[in-house]
C-alpha cells in the first residue's frame, strides 16, 4: 500500500516536475522563447519531409525517362599528381557509384594551345568550349527567348545542362545511381565554379603534400614525355635531368643539383599553393556541408575508414564489404600490375607512396618550396612551422 | 521519465543557445531551397523530359507573324519569335552592318554545332565516348531549347511553347524530326505570287544601305523610289527586276516544295498546314483547327478570343487592303499580285514556280 501510495505520489511529483518544466507554462517558460524558433525548425522539417516526398513521386514517374531527372552528382577535385585518380578508382568501383575521369566540366578559363589535346583529355573544359563559342553567345544576345543582359548566367545555365546531361546518360547505362567526374585543379577557380554553376553537387577534395606532388609530378613529365611516346612536353633541363637520374639517382640527388630543373620547383610549389590554397578556402565558405577532405597521407594509412567516410559524405552504402571491396579493386598492386607500394617503375601509378620527397630534395629544393608554398604546408599541418 | 528528459533536453538545447537553432534554421532553408529548385527543374523538365513545344514556320511573309500573334492570344499557348532555334545552315555573316539588334543572325542548332571547341569537347571527353558527336549535339540543342522555352513558359499559366521562325532552308523540318521529335509543326503556305509582292516591299523598307538586312541593287532602290513618288504604276511596269523575281519565285517553289514533302514524311503526325488565304477567308475553322492540333481548349470562346486579338485592323490600324508601302504590316489581303504583275512577270514566275503553284491548288494550270 505505501509502496502504491510511493507511486502515486512518485507520479504526482513527476507530474510537477513535468508541469514546472512546461515550456509554454513552466516556471522556466520565459527562458523559451526560443520555442518560436523550434516551431520555425518543426515547420521547415516538415516542409522538407513533404518536397522530399513530392520529389520521389516525381522522379518515380519519370523513371526509365531520359534524361533521368537531378542524378546524384560529384566531383573528385584534386591538383594533379594527388591521388586523384587512385580515389577515382576506388569509388568507382562500388555498386552504386560510378567515377570517370577526366572530363574536364570545369575550368573556365581552361584552353590548351595543343589543339587536339594531350594524353587523351579534351584540350578545352565544356565550360570553357561553351562560354567562348562566338555564334553560341550572340544567338544568347539576340534570341527572344533569352534575357540580352545575362549572358553569363545564360552561359553557366547552358554548362550546367551539359554537364548534367553528359555524366546522366553515362549513368543511365551503368546502372548505378550517383556520378562523379574527377576534376583536376586545372585552374585555382574550379571549386568557385562548381558552387556557381552546380550548387548541389557534393565535392571531395583530396589534398597531399605538396612535396610530394612536385616530386610526382617531375617523374611524371619524364615518364610520359613526348620522346616516349608519352603527352607531356618536356624540356631540354628536364630530359637531362631525366637521363642523370636514370643513370645514377642518387649521385644526381646528392653532387647534381637534384631533380628539379633551376627555378622550377619554386613555381610550381607557388602554383600548388595558389590551387590547393584558394580550394580549401572556397569549399567550406562556398559549398558548406557539400564539400568534404581527404589526405592522400590518410587515405593511405586508413583507408577504409577514410573511404567510409567519403562514402557515408556521397550519401552511398559505407558498409563495411562495400568499403573494402572499393579498396581492394584499386590497390596500388592492382594499379600498377603487380608491383607493391615503394617499388618504383617509370609508370602512372610510380611509387605509391608518401614523404618519399624526403629522400629526393636537396637543402636548396627545400628552399625554392618553402618561398613558394611554405606557409600552405604549414597550414595544411604538413609542418609545424618554416624549420623543415 | 522519458517525457523529463525529453524536455530536460529541450531546455538544455535552449541552454546551448538559440545560435544553434538559428543556424539549424538557415540549414534547412538551405536545403528546402535547393529542394525546390530541384523540383522546379524537374516541372520544367517536363513529360518527357522536355518542354512541350511547337514551331510555327513558314516563308517569310507567308503570315508567320499574323498566326503566331493568333495562337499566342490562347491562354494555354506562349508563342513568341523569332528564336531562331534551327536552321543550321542560316548564317550571316554581315550582321555587324546591320542597325537591327533584335535579329538572330544564327540558329542556335548552327551555334552549337558550329563551336569546335564544344566539338573537340564531345570528341575526347571520357563522358562522351559512348555515342557519335553529332548524337550528342543533337541533344545538347534539344535540352538548350527545352530549357530556353521552359524559363519562359514558367509561370505564365501556359501549358505549351511555341516560336515562330521564318524560313530560309526547308532543312529545318528534318532537324526538328531530328533533334526535337515530339514537337508540332505548323506551317503556314501563302500563294507565292504574294509572297513575292509582299517581301519585295519588304525589302525596300530594309535595305542593307540603310541599316536593314537586304542587299538590294541600285536599280532596285530606283524602282522603290519610282513607285513611292508615284512615277511607277504597276501593272504598266513592273516593280521587280527580273533577277529578283526569278530568286524569289525559284526560292519558294524550292522550299515550300521541299517543306510540303519533309514535313507529312518527317513529322507524319506532328506536322500540320494552314494556308494564309484559308485564314483570312475562314479565320475561325482555321484557328479552331490549329488549337486542336496543339492539344489545347478550342471551344467557341477562346477561339474568338484568338481572332480577335489579332485582327489587322487591330494591329495595322488600318483596314485590310488599305495600303501602307512601309508598313511591315502592309495590306493583308490575297490575291494582290493581279494588280501588281506585269505579263513578263508571270512569265518569269510560272516558269520558275509554276508548277508548284498547281501542285498547292493555287492554280489549275498554266494558263494564268
Amino acid at each position: 500500500m505505501r509502496k502504491r501510495l510511493g507511486n502515486i505520489s512518485g507520479r504526482k511529483a513527476a507530474r510537477r516536475a513535468l508541469a514546472l518544466l512546461d515550456p509554454d507554462t513552466g516556471l522556466l517558460s520565459g527562458f523559451y522563447a526560443g520555442k518560436r524558433t523550434r516551431q520555425q525548425l518543426a515547420r521547415r522539417n516538415r516542409e522538407v519531409a513533404a518536397l522530399r516526398e513530392e520529389l520521389a513521386r516525381a522522379r518515380g514517374g519519370a523513371a526509365g525517362r531520359f534524361p533521368p531527372v537531378s542524378p546524384d552528382v560529384f566531383f573528385i577535385v584534386g591538383h594533379q599528381k594527388s591521388g586523384t585518380t587512385w580515389l577515382m578508382k576506388m569509388l568507382d568501383a562500388h555498386p552504386e557509384i560510378l567515377c570517370r575521369g577526366e572530363g574536364r566540366p570545369f575550368g573556365r578559363n581552361f584552353r590548351q594551345k595543343h589543339k587536339a589535346g594531350k594524353g587523351g583529355y579534351p584540350p578545352v573544359s565544356l565550360y570553357n568550349a561553351i562560354a567562348s563559342s562566338r555564334w553560341l553567345r550572340l544567338w544568347i544576345q539576340r534570341s527572344v527567348w533569352t534575357r540580352r543582359d545575362r549572358l553569363e548566367e545564360h552561359l553557366d545555365n547552358l554548362t550546367r545542362l551539359a554537364i548534367e546531361y553528359f555524366l546522366t546518360q553515362e549513368l543511365v547505362e551503368s546502372g548505378k545511381r550517383m556520378v562523379g567526374d574527377k576534376t583536376v585543379l586545372l585552374t585555382s577557380d574550379i571549386v568557385r565554379e562548381i558552387a556557381a554553376v552546380y550548387p548541389e553537387a557534393k565535392v571531395i577534395h583530396i589534398i597531399r603534400d605538396g612535396r610530394d606532388v612536385a616530386v610526382s609530378t617531375m617523374h611524371h613529365i619524364w615518364n610520359q614525355a613526348e620522346d616516349r611516346g608519352g603527352h607531356s612536353r618536356i624540356t631540354p633541363a628536364q630530359r637531362e635531368k631525366r637521363e642523370a637520374y636514370w643513370k645514377d639517382p642518387e649521385g644526381l640527388i646528392r653532387h647534381g643539383g637534384g631533380i628539379f630543373p633551376d627555378g622550377w620547383l619554386r613555381n610550381y610549389a607557388a602554383q600548388w599553393r595558389r590551387r590547393v590554397g584558394r580550394t580549401v578556402e572556397d569549399g567550406p565558405s562556398l559549398l558548406g556541408e557539400n564539400y568534404a577532405e581527404v589526405r592522400y597521407e590518410d587515405l593511405l594509412a586508413r583507408p577504409e575508414e577514410e573511404l567510409g567516410r567519403l562514402l557515408r559524405f556521397l550519401g552511398a552504402d559505407a558498409g563495411g564489404e562495400k568499403v573494402r571491396g572499393c579498396v581492394e579493386a584499386a590497390s596500388f598492386e592492382r594499379l600498377s600490375e603487380g608491383r607493391r607500394r615503394g617499388e618504383e617503375a617509370p609508370s602512372f601509378f610510380r611509387k605509391g607512396i608518401a614523404g618519399d620527397w624526403k629522400n629526393v630534395f636537396t637543402d636548396r629544393n627545400r628552399q625554392e618550396f618553402k618561398e613558394g608554398a611554405g606557409d600552405l604546408l604549414v597550414r595544411l599541418g604538413y609542418e609545424r612551422d618554416g624549420n623543415w | 521519465m522519458a517525457r523529463i528528459r525529453e524536455r530536460l533536453s529541450g531546455l538544455r538545447l535552449y541552454l546551448s543557445g538559440r545560435r544553434e537553432l538559428r543556424a539549424r534554421i538557415a540549414e534547412k532553408d538551405e536545403r528546402l531551397r535547393r529542394l525546390r529548385a530541384r523540383l522546379d527543374r524537374m516541372e520544367r523538365g517536363g513529360a518527357g523530359g522536355v518542354v512541350p513545344a511547337f514551331f510555327l514556320l513558314g516563308r517569310a511573309r507567308s503570315g508567320t507573324t499574323w498566326l503566331r500573334s493568333i495562337l499566342n492570344a490562347h491562354p494555354e499557348i506562349l508563342c513568341w519569335g523569332e528564336g531562331r532555334f534551327f536552321e543550321k545552315s542560316f548564317l550571316r555573316e554581315d550582321h555587324g552592318r546591320w542597325q537591327v539588334p533584335n535579329i538572330v543572325p544564327v540558329s542556335l542548332y548552327g551555334a552549337i554545332l558550329r563551336s569546335e571547341l564544344l566539338r573537340s569537347w564531345v570528341e575526347r571527353s571520357v563522358w562522351s565516348a559512348g555515342s557519335g558527336v553529332e548524337e550528342h549535339l543533337n541533344a545538347l540543342t534539344r535540352l538548350a531549347i527545352s530549357h530556353f522555352l521552359g524559363t519562359q513558359l514558367a509561370g505564365t499559366g501556359a501549358r505549351i511553347a511555341g516560336d515562330k521562325t521564318p524560313f530560309v532552308s526547308a532543312e529545318v523540318f528534318g532537324e526538328i524530326a531530328a533533334v526535337y521529335p515530339e514537337a508540332k509543326v505548323i506551317h503556314i503556305i501563302r500563294d507565292g505570287r504574294d509572297v513575292a509582292v509582299s517581301l519585295l516591299h519588304h525589302m525596300w523598307n530594309n535595305p542593307l544601305s540603310e541599316g536593314g538586312v537586304y542587299d538590294l541593287s541600285d536599280e532596285e532602290l530606283r524602282l522603290r523610289d519610282a513607285y513611292r513618288s508615284g512615277r511607277l504604276r504597276p501593272p504598266e511596269g513592273s516593280l521587280f527586276t527580273g533577277e529578283r523575281l526569278r530568286r524569289i519565285a525559284a526560292d519558294w517553289s524550292r522550299e515550300v516544295g521541299r517543306a510540303t514533302e519533309d514535313g507529312p514524311s518527317l513529322l507524319g503526325e506532328n506536322y500540320a498546314e494552314v494556308r494564309y488565304e484559308d485564314l483570312l477567308a475562314r479565320p475561325e475553322e482555321e484557328t479552331e483547327r490549329l488549337l486542336r492540333f496543339l492539344g489545347v481548349d478550342a471551344g467557341e470562346e477562346a477561339v474568338r478570343r484568338c481572332v480577335e486579338s489579332s485582327g489587322f485592323e487591330r494591329s495595322a490600324g488600318r483596314r485590310r487592303g488599305e495600303e501602307d508601302a512601309t508598313s511591315r504590316l502592309r495590306k493583308g489581303i490575297a490575291g494582290d499580285w493581279r494588280n501588281v504583275f506585269t505579263p513578263e512577270d508571270r512569265r518569269i514566275f510560272k516558269e520558275a514556280a509554276g508548277e508548284l503553284l498547281i501542285r498547292l491548288g493555287y492554280e489549275r494550270d498554266a494558263g494564268w
